[in-house]
């Protein structure tokens, strides 16, 4: 029987973090950055989590994952508002197309 | 009620009024900027015999002003100087726009000058250095086209002199931890002999700047030229001479302290030397005529400069002399030129010609000017020029000397250019209907045309005050008459009888040209003449003042190609070009910077250990 310790959710929240990485850096359509963020975030709750159960510090771990999960939602919200508008305007949501504020 | 703090309240709260002034009663302007400048004029003269030394602490600095016959000297020549170039202002500024701004800032310099003289300690210093800074600043951009990159070049210039002072007060504070001057002055020696020449180096930076040092100087034409010119006239006459004061106490107070003097003196006096013949060969090629009178007052700022670094009482006393008198025929130069300005709209030496007739008083103003420019006798400029190089030859400085006669003598060749291209020459049809200026601007300027002339005559009245001025460097005694000169041989010079010779001769001169040529002077225009049997068109250029000096211009064209200002440029253009990596880091991508962010974590990770001896 395979026991499921810290490592291997440590293990699964790199993996997490180095898809949302590359999802970052590489694709051009802004949505897509978007979800990279959130399993940037998501890899970081699972640490929060894990060390939390594994760790011995108390309900602390929990916590502070609700509140990227609430802050998440809230980034979400308006980096989704801009990027509708931004669609309005340009016609489409390409991040390396947009820089019109870059000068 | 006369004290340093009236002083500040009335200069600094008159240039507040008279900005709101502008914005709601605009008739009271003008009122309320003569009466402050007056006001000041009155306490400053006032200043010595009642006021007291004021202190206070701020933080753990203490603010110190204070009164002294070397600041009162420099003070005058502030407040005289600004009462001249305000009413001078009424009418010349009367058709500009924001004038509320012009008008504060120009006051605030007033202020800010103030502030400097009666400062004795270096933070009040800095502060206000740093007031009058900003405030020339402002008017420097206050007009036309090119201001902005002229108002940066001056901005750059005086932020690296700043910063340079600001070193050195800050060197000084952690190792004297006092900010006084006068302490200063008592425990320099206590400094280490590196320390020393560091200090000294930094605060000749920072002052030389300000008086347009030879490698410093590079803003000053430019600057000259582009502010309007009442303020001009003040720039050039009293905020240059911040950086002679300044520098006349590194010199002999600091300096004269340490081992390195005798070098210091050599190099000061050299570079002095070397600004002044170099800015009189860049007056005599220049075609305008705000730019010709702005390398001349560089030259005569770099005589100043010699005058100080050489170090004797005589010497000491030629270039304070130097000083005020530079003052008052600067001003009046710039502001005949700014007369010829305002009537023809032009300051271009090609352009307007044959002005004599129109506006005789401009003339001679200019006339009286560039007399006491050159050190021909009658005038002020004679009594400076001579106790200077008595002064460079009696220290064995003979080749000082020489470079010194050479600029002196080449000076003549753009005075003339000067006089004889606006107001001699040929009259231009379209000058015709010229009017001399009026009242506001020709009563300042003949006012002070005269007093040249009194200084002239009777240079005491200059030389008393100076003495006294000179106790502040240490115990020099004085024993001048109000009208001679003396020299170390035993001879003296009787002013009077030198300026009643030539007089004599210049009137039975004039007399005798007029009485022979009456019947025969015939006015004529740039169009009247002949050019080999055909008639010149009206677009032609025939002033005579074009290409004046070609032969000159060619000659001097090596050291010309030089120019300080291309070495500068050249600096900026390869740092631009070095930095120009940066471009490629700093993409403007988003994706590329959050790369960026996790590679830096990444080397943080590896190398923490190492940085922060994290174990991980």
């Amino acid at each position: 029987m395979l026991h499921v310790g810290l490592e291997h959710f440590l293990f699964v929240a790199a993996i997490l973090f180095s898809l949302g990485l590359y999802g970052i850096i590489t694709r051009k359509n802004a949505i897509m950055v978007l979800m990279g963020i959130e399993l940037v975030l998501n890899a970081a709750n699972i640490n929060f989590v894990a060390f939390s159960r594994f760790g011995n510090y108390g309900l602390g771990g929990q916590i502070i994952a609700l509140f990227v999960i609430i802050l998440a939602a809230a980034e979400a919200a308006i980096a989704l508002a801009i990027v509708l508008n931004v669609y309005k305007t340009f016609v489409n949501v390409n991040v390396d197309e947009i820089n019109n504020l870059k000068e | 009620m006369v004290s340093l703090t009236t002083l500040y309240e009335i200069t600094f709260g008159g240039a507040i009024l008279a900005f709101i002034a502008q914005h709601t009663i605009k008739q009271l302007r003008t009122f309320i900027v003569i009466v402050t400048s007056a006001l000041g004029v009155y306490i400053v003269w006032r200043l010595p015999s009642q006021a007291t030394d004021i202190s206070f602490r701020l933080g753990d600095f203490q603010i110190l002003w204070g009164v002294n016959e070397y600041s009162q000297l420099f003070a005058l020549l502030i407040a005289v100087l600004g009462f001249f170039t305000l009413i001078y202002s009424i009418d010349f500024m009367k058709e500009r726009e924001r004038l509320g701004y012009f008008y504060m800032n120009f006051l605030i310099v007033i202020g800010g000058m103030y502030g400097i003289v009666y400062s004795q300690d270096l933070i009040s210093l800095f502060f206000f250095w740093e007031i009058m800074t900003w405030s020339s600043f402002m008017l420097v951009i206050y007009c036309c086209d090119d201001a902005q990159s002229i108002g940066l070049k001056y901005f750059v210039f005086s932020a690296i002199g700043a910063y340079a002072m600001l070193t050195a007060i800050v060197l000084i504070w952690a190792n004297l931890e006092t900010t006084s001057l006068s302490v200063l002055f008592e425990n320099f020696t206590n400094l280490s002999s590196g320390l020393q020449i560091t200090v000294i180096v930094l605060f000749i930076v920072g002052f030389g700047v300000k008086s347009a040092m030879m490698p410093f100087h590079v803003w000053a034409p430019d600057a000259y030229a582009i502010s309007p010119t009442p303020f001009t006239a003040l720039f050039s006459g009293a905020l240059s001479k911040m950086g002679i004061w300044g520098l006349g106490i590194v010199l002999l107070k600091l300096a004269a302290q340490s081992g390195f003097y005798v070098w210091v003196q050599d190099i000061v006096a050299w570079i002095g030397a070397i600004t002044a013949l170099l800015a009189t060969f860049y007056a005599i090629v220049q075609t305008d005529a705000k730019k010709l009178l702005a390398y001349s007052s560089i030259g005569q700022l770099g005589y100043i400069i010699v005058g100080l670094a050489i170090g004797t009482p005589l010497s000491i006393m030629s270039a304070l002399f130097l000083a005020m008198l530079h003052g008052i025929f600067k001003a009046m130069l710039f502001m005949s030129a700014g007369a010829v300005f305002y009537r023809t709209g032009s300051t271009d030496m090609n352009e307007v010609t044959g002005l004599i007739r129109k506006m005789p008083w401009t003339f001679l103003t200019a006339l009286f000017g560039i007399i006491t420019v050159a050190g021909v006798p009658p005038l002020g400029g004679f009594a400076a020029k001579w106790m200077l190089y008595e002064a460079t030859i009696q220290s064995g400085h003979y080749f000082l000397v020489i470079v010194l006669f050479a600029a002196s003598t080449a000076a003549f060749l753009y005075l003339y250019r000067f006089i004889f291209s606006l107001f001699l020459g040929q009259e231009e049809k379209e000058y015709a209907d010229i009017k001399e200026a009026p009242l506001t601007m020709t009563v300042p300027m003949v006012i002070m045309a005269l007093f040249t002339l009194v200084v002239g005559v009777f240079p005491g009245i200059f030389i008393n005050p100076i003495g006294n001025a000179m106790g502040y460097f240490g115990n020099y005694t004085f024993n001048w008459d109000v009208s001679s000169l003396l020299n170390e041989w035993g001879n003296h010079v009787d002013m009077m009888t030198v300026v009643m010779t030539i007089g004599a001769i210049f009137i039975i001169a004039a007399i005798f040209i007029t009485i022979k040529n009456y019947r025969t002077t015939r006015y004529v225009t740039t169009k009247d003449i002949h050019t080999s049997g055909e008639i010149p068109t009206e677009n032609e250029n025939l002033t005579y003042a074009v290409d004046f000096y070609k032969p000159f211009e060619r000659a001097i064209a090596p050291v010309l190609k030089r120019s300080i200002d291309k070495t500068y440029n050249l600096i900026a253009e390869n740092l631009e070009s070095a930095f120009d990596f940066l471009r490629y880091v700093y993409t403007g991508n988003g994706q590329t910077y959050a790369l960026y962010v996790v590679l830096f974590l990444a080397v943080l990770m590896v190398f923490a250990e190492l940085i922060f001896g994290i174990q991980l």
